[in-house]
C-alpha cells in the first residue's frame, strides 16, 4: 500500500531553564493511504507535539529533526516557507481538542471556512461557499447556508467541531491530523463525531492520524495503532492484532485499566499503573518504563531498546526486550 | 447592531444628563452665588436685586431646566471675567482643543499600533526591547519638559517651527508630538500585550494549519481582537488630552480649552468653568459611545450586551 506520509527518527526538543525538553525522541510513523492511524498515550507523552511537528505549527525556538520526513513523496524538512504553506491547509489539515476556542470570535463561520481554500485553489468565493455548505451539511450541521453568516460564538460546541472537520476537509487533504477532537465534548456528542469522522474519512478516502489518550475510541475507528510513551513509540500493530495480542507491558497495562462491562465486577478494584512517567529533561537511562515496569529485567535498567518485530512481522513491531527475548526463547 | 447602537445611545443620553445635573450644581456648591457676584461692597439690597435679575429666587429644579434649556441651545450666559458669552469663548477655544488633541492621537495611533505589533511578533528581541524603552522614556518624561526640549530644539536652534501660538498647521506639529508622545506608551503597551496573548491562542492555531501568509494570520486574524482594548484607551485618552492638555497648552502658548478652564477656575468664573465641564464631559460621553460601537463592530460578540 502507498506510504502518504512516512517519517523516520523523529525528534523534537524545546529548550527549558532546566534544560532541553526532549519531547519526542526519535519516532518511525508512517500513515498509509487512506487508512486511520491512532496514536495513544498518556499525557506528555509527546503525541501532540509529534502532531504538531508533522504539521510544522510548532513555536520556532523547538528543534525538529528527522532522518526523514516524507509526505507524499516530498520531503517536508526541504521545503520553503511557503512550500510548507501550501502543503499545510492544502494536502494535510488539523483538527484540534478545544472547539470553543479554535475558531476566530471575529469572523463569521464562512469567512473562515472559505479562506484557506480560495488562497490554495484559487477559487471563486461563491464556489467555497458552496462547498463550504456542502461539507457542513456532510458534517451533520443543521442549517448550512444559514451558518456562513454566523459567528463561532453562536454554536454550541458540538456544532463548532463539525464546523472545524467541514473546515479540514475543505481543501480535499490526503491527510489529517485529528489531535484528541472528541476530549473536550460531552460523551454523547463523543460517539457522534467519532462515527462522522470515521465516515468522512471512509467517503473521502482521507487518511487520519487520530491522536488520543482512550483505547475506547482506537478500539471504535483504528486501522492501525502507535502506542506511545515517553516521546517513543512502544509498540505498534494493526487495532486487531493490538487488542488481541498485546505484547509491551505499557500497552497491556493500559488495556488493564479498561473496565469491561459485564466483565469488570461492580465495587471491584480498577488496575492502573503504577508510577509516573519519567521526566524528559535530558536523557534517559534505560527502557523509560523500567521504573513502572513489572516484567523488567536486569537489561532493562541501562539499554535503551529497540523498536523489533514481532512474530517476525513489522506490522506489529515492540519496544521490550522482555516481550521479544520470551518469544525468541519460546522458539 | 442598530439595536445595540440605540441602547449605547440611550446610556450615553442618560449619561449626559445624570452630567448636566452634576455641573449645574457646581454653580451652586460653590456658595451663595448672589452675594458672589455682587462682590464684597455691595449692599444687601443689591444682592436682592441680583438675586432677582440672575432668576436666583427661584426653586432649584425650575433654575436647572432653565438652565438645561439654555445650554441645549448652547446659551451658557456670560462670562463673570472676560467680557464676553461663554459660548464665544469656548467657540474660539475649542477648535484648537480639538485639532490638537485629534493630531496627537492620529500620531500617537500610528506609532504605537504597528510599534506595539512588532513587539510582540519579535517578542524578547532587541526590537522589543527598543520599543519598550521607546516607551518607558515617554511615561516617565514629564510633559512640559519634553515640550520646552522640542522648542528649544526645534523652534529655537533650528528655527524649523514656530515656538507658541496657535495661527498656522505648523504651530500644532510641535505640542502634538509632545501630547501624542504622553498618550503612546500606554497604547503601544497593550497592544503589545494584546498581541502576545492572541499570538498564542488556538485560533490563530487554526489559522497557521489553514497554512495562510503569515501577513494573513498576524493582521487579519490577531490584529482585530487585539485592537479592541486599545480602542477604548484611545477614547479615554482622546477625551483626557481634550481636557487636560493645559501643561502642554501653556508650555506652546495655545489658547485652548484647558487654559481657558485654568483661567475661569482661577477667577471664580462659574459659567465658564460649568460649560467646559459639560462640553468636556459630552465629548467624552461621545467618544465612549463611538468606541464601543467600533469596538462591537470588531468584535461581533459585543453587539449582543
Amino acid at each position: 500500500m502507498k506510504r502518504i506520509l512516512d517519517v523516520k527518527n523523529l525528534q523534537v526538543s524545546l529548550p527549558t531553564p532546566n534544560g532541553n525538553l526532549r519531547a519526542v525522541r526519535g519516532i518511525d510513523l508512517h500513515v498509509n493511504k487512506g487508512e486511520m492511524l491512532c496514536i495513544v498515550g498518556e499525557s506528555g507523552c509527546g503525541k501532540s507535539m509529534t502532531s504538531m511537528a508533522l504539521m510544522g505549527l510548532l513555536p520556532k525556538r523547538a528543534e525538529v529533526t528527522a532522518e526523514t520526513m516524507y509526505f507524499d513523496g516530498m520531503d517536508l524538512l526541504s521545503l520553503s516557507k511557503k512550500e510548507r504553506n501550501q502543503v499545510r491547509g492544502m494536502r494535510m489539515s488539523m483538527i484540534f481538542q478545544e472547539p470553543m476556542t479554535s475558531l476566530n470570535p471575529s469572523y463569521t463561520l464562512g469567512n473562515q471556512l472559505c479562506e484557506g481554500i480560495i488562497k490554495h485553489k484559487k477559487v471563486s468565493k461563491d464556489e467555497a461557499k458552496k462547498r463550504a455548505v456542502y461539507l457542513l451539511e456532510r458534517a451533520g450541521v443543521p442549517y448550512p447556508e444559514k451558518r456562513l453568516d454566523q459567528y463561532p460564538h453562536q454554536l454550541s460546541g458540538g456544532l463548532r467541531q463539525r464546523v472545524m472537520i467541514a473546515m479540514a476537509l475543505m481543501c480535499e487533504p490526503d491527510l489529517i491530523i485529528a489531535d484528541e477532537p472528541t476530549t473536550a465534548l460531552d460523551v454523547t456528542i463523543q460517539a457522534q463525531i467519532l462515527r462522522l469522522i470515521r465516515e468522512l474519512q471512509q467517503e473521502f478516502g482521507t487518511a487520519v492520524i487520530f491522536i488520543t489518550h482512550d483505547l475506547g475510541v482506537v478500539a471504535r475507528i483504528a486501522d492501525r495503532v502507535a502506542v506511545m510513551y515517553a516521546g517513543q513509540v512502544v509498540e505498534t500493530a494493526s487495532a486487531q492484532d493490538l487488542f488481541a495480542d498485546p505484547q509491551h507491558p505499557y500497552t497491556k497495562g493500559l488495556l488493564n485499566c479498561i473496565p469491561i462491562p459485564g466483565k469488570t465486577l461492580p465495587g471491584s478494584h480498577l488496575e492502573s499503573i503504577p508510577g509516573v512517567v519519567p521526566s524528559l529533561i535530558g536523557e534517559l537511562k534505560g527502557c523509560a518504563f523500567e521504573n513502572r515496569c513489572s516484567a523488567s529485567i536486569g537489561e532493562c535498567c541501562y539499554r535503551s531498546p529497540s523498536l523489533e518485530n514481532h512474530l517476525g512481522s513489522e506490522a506489529h513491531q515492540v519496544r521490550c526486550p522482555v516481550a521479544t527475548t520470551s518469544f525468541q526463547e519460546a522458539v | 447592531m442598530l439595536v445595540f447602537i440605540f441602547r449605547r445611545l440611550l446610556v450615553a443620553f442618560s449619561v449626559a444628563i445624570t452630567v448636566s445635573i452634576v455641573s449645574f450644581m457646581l454653580l451652586h456648591l460653590s456658595g451663595d452665588l448672589a452675594i458672589s457676584i455682587a462682590g464684597p461692597e455691595s449692599t444687601a439690597e443689591q444682592v436682592e436685586q441680583i438675586r432677582i435679575d440672575f432668576g436666583l429666587d427661584k426653586p432649584m429644579v425650575y433654575q436647572y431646566f432653565d438652565w438645561l434649556w439654555s445650554a441645549v441651545q448652547l446659551d451658557f450666559g456670560r462670562s463673570y471675567y472676560f467680557q464676553d458669552t461663554v459660548m464665544s469663548l469656548i467657540s474660539d477655544r475649542l477648535p484648537v482643543t480639538l485639532t490638537l488633541g485629534g493630531l496627537a492621537l492620529a500620531l500617537a495611533t500610528v506609532i504605537a499600533i504597528p510599534l506595539g505589533v512588532i513587539a510582540a511578533i519579535k517578542q524578547d528581541t532587541w526590537i522589543d526591547r527598543l520599543a519598550l524603552t521607546i516607551a518607558v522614556i515617554g511615561q516617565a518624561m514629564p510633559s512640559f519638559w519634553f515640550g520646552l526640549t522640542l522648542i528649544v530644539i526645534f523652534a529655537v536652534n533650528l528655527h524649523w517651527l514656530p515656538a507658541g501660538g496657535n495661527e498656522t498647521w505648523q504651530h500644532f506639529v510641535l505640542p502634538a508630538i509632545a501630547l501624542g508622545y504622553y498618550a503612546m506608551p500606554a497604547m503601544m503597551r497593550l497592544t503589545r500585550t494584546g498581541m502576545l496573548e492572541v499570538l498564542n491562542s488556538d485560533y490563530i492555531r487554526t489559522a497557521r494549519s489553514k497554512g495562510l501568509n503569515e501577513s494573513s494570520v498576524i493582521f487579519k486574524h490577531a490584529l482585530r481582537n487585539a485592537v479592541i482594548p486599545v480602542v477604548a484607551l484611545a477614547a479615554v485618552e482622546l477625551g483626557f488630552m481634550l481636557g487636560g492638555s493645559v501643561v502642554i497648552e501653556s508650555v506652546f502658548s495655545l489658547k485652548g480649552l484647558g487654559q481657558l478652564a485654568w483661567d475661569a477656575i482661577t477667577r471664580n468664573d462659574y459659567p465658564v468653568v460649568q460649560a467646559v465641564v459639560l462640553i468636556i464631559a459630552v465629548f467624552y460621553i461621545l467618544l465612549t459611545f463611538l468606541a464601543d460601537v467600533i469596538n462591537a463592530m470588531l468584535d461581533p460578540r459585543l453587539r449582543v450586551r
